[in-house]
């Protein structure tokens, strides 16, 4: 997530984080390449489109990093990690790598015209996050077995949230 | 997109271009913020006009001490691979300016009360040390498991404007979680008055500017002295207003 969007830093200061590592960080890593998506961020599996040298800029590789660092020089200390994903809200961005293996057409288009009042099924879209749905899937999966390999699963609580609703 | 949550002697750090990952400062650099600023801050006291920095300086030397030694003692976190944490500065020998549920009027905190009886039955065998949230936004109740009977596969499977050429369903939209399922508790609701029940689950917003935050709540006057909250946030919540005046006008800022 971006650090650098409306009132982020402010409303990361006041709610108590210590140490906020966002996309910006990551970024340097990269050597501060632009982002991909106007959303701003790094996604899993998002490449580097506008590069000579195509860069995989995942999140998921930094959060083992830091889980790995944790364990080996804080053996004792238990943790409490989040990990966030919005592949399935629009512009619908996947991994190129994942779509040439995976990405599937679901259905034939048969009309585009407008149904019922107040339908807003648009069969792009729809489509779009079908295969959204089916990749995050696999990116639990690999998360899940992240923990796995590590000997972790079994120790650690995972708590997976789907919201409905925001209300600001 | 990784966020970690810490705790403990690790202060906030203004982020961007500004921001982490720089080197960490020298201990000569440490100890001039840690000894020379505070004893120089102490000897300016008697410059200090009478109102309102006269009450702030009564409990002075006492935050100055405590600030002091809890640097001393932190020290600087080791450095990791690829992720380094933030010390020691110069901003925090005057200690952390972030949100405290000590100092929250609003947190009621649960910890006095049993667990919940499902949850504690659900969990009982179960010698848990570590908790990972996965928040997935924009994922729809009935599609993770994909629910071949949920209302997206009625509509689909019934749309009169496309015709299905391949297979909608649980096994082929979300084989890995649904083989996971019958080893899950699910809530089909879950509700909070606001997303801030825990910081761990902040992170997992979409960070715009809640009303909430926007509100005094999160620049209620604390033992910090920052001052932040707009006149337009401060209208609308006007017990909070009066609350501020209030400890502005006897200087516990």
């Amino acid at each position: 997530m971006s650090g650098e969007w409306d009132s982020d830093r402010e409303v990361y200061k006041r709610m108590g984080f210590g140490t906020v590592f966002t996309a910006e960080e990551i970024a340097r890593f990269n050597g501060n390449k632009n982002y991909e998506s106007d959303f701003g961020y790094f996604d899993e599996g998002i490449s580097l489109a506008r590069c000579l040298l195509t860069i995989r800029l995942e999140g998921l590789e930094y959060l083992f990093k830091y889980l790995d660092y944790v364990r080996t020089n804080r053996p004792k200390n238990r943790f409490y990690l989040s990990w966030f994903d919005s592949t399935t809200h629009w512009p619908f961005i996947l991994p190129p790598q994942w779509k040439e293996r995976h990405q599937k057409k679901y259905y034939d288009v048969i009309t585009n015209e407008p149904g019922e009042p107040g339908d807003s099924f648009h069969p792009q879209n729809v489509h779009s996050w079908l295969n959204s749905l089916r990749w995050t899937d696999d990116i639990v999966e690999e998360l899940i077995m992240g923990f796995r390999q590590r000997g972790l699963e079994d120790e650690t609580l995972f708590i997976m949230y789907v919201p409905r609703l925001f209300i600001t | 997109m990784v966020y970690i949550s810490s705790h403990g002697r690790e202060t906030y750090r203004p982020l961007g271009e500004d921001a982490a990952l720089l080197p960490a400062p020298s201990k000569a650099k440490r100890n001039f913020a840690a000894l020379v600023l505070p004893a120089l801050a102490i000897c300016a006291i008697p410059l200090l006009p009478a109102y309102p920095w006269q009450e702030m300086t009564r409990t002075l030397p006492f935050d100055v001490t405590c600030a002091i030694v809890k640097n001393l003692v932190g020290g600087h976190a080791p450095k990791g691979q690829g992720i380094e944490r933030v010390g020691s500065t110069l901003f925090d020998i005057f200690g952390p300016r972030n949100y405290s549920p000590n100092e929250d009027p609003y947190y009621i905190s649960n910890l006095d009360q049993p667990i919940d009886e499902f949850i504690s039955q659900a969990i009982e065998d179960l010698h848990v040390t570590n908790i990972v949230h996965i928040f997935l936004e924009s994922m729809r109740g009935d599609s993770f498991p994909f629910q071949d009977d949920g209302l997206l596969s009625e509509h689909l499977h019934n749309s009169p404007r496309v015709n299905i050429s391949s297979p909608i369903d649980t096994h082929t939209m979300t084989p890995f979680i649904a083989s996971l399922a019958e080893h899950t508790i699910s809530w089909q609701s879950m509700w909070t008055t606001a997303p801030f029940t825990h910081k761990a689950l902040i992170s997992r917003m979409l960070p715009v500017e809640h009303r909430l935050i926007n509100r005094p709540l999160w620049h209620a006057p604390s033992t910090s002295g920052l001052e932040c909250g707009s006149k337009r946030s401060r209208a609308l919540v006007p017990g909070m207003h009066t609350r501020g005046s209030a400890a502005h006008q006897s200087g516990h800022q």
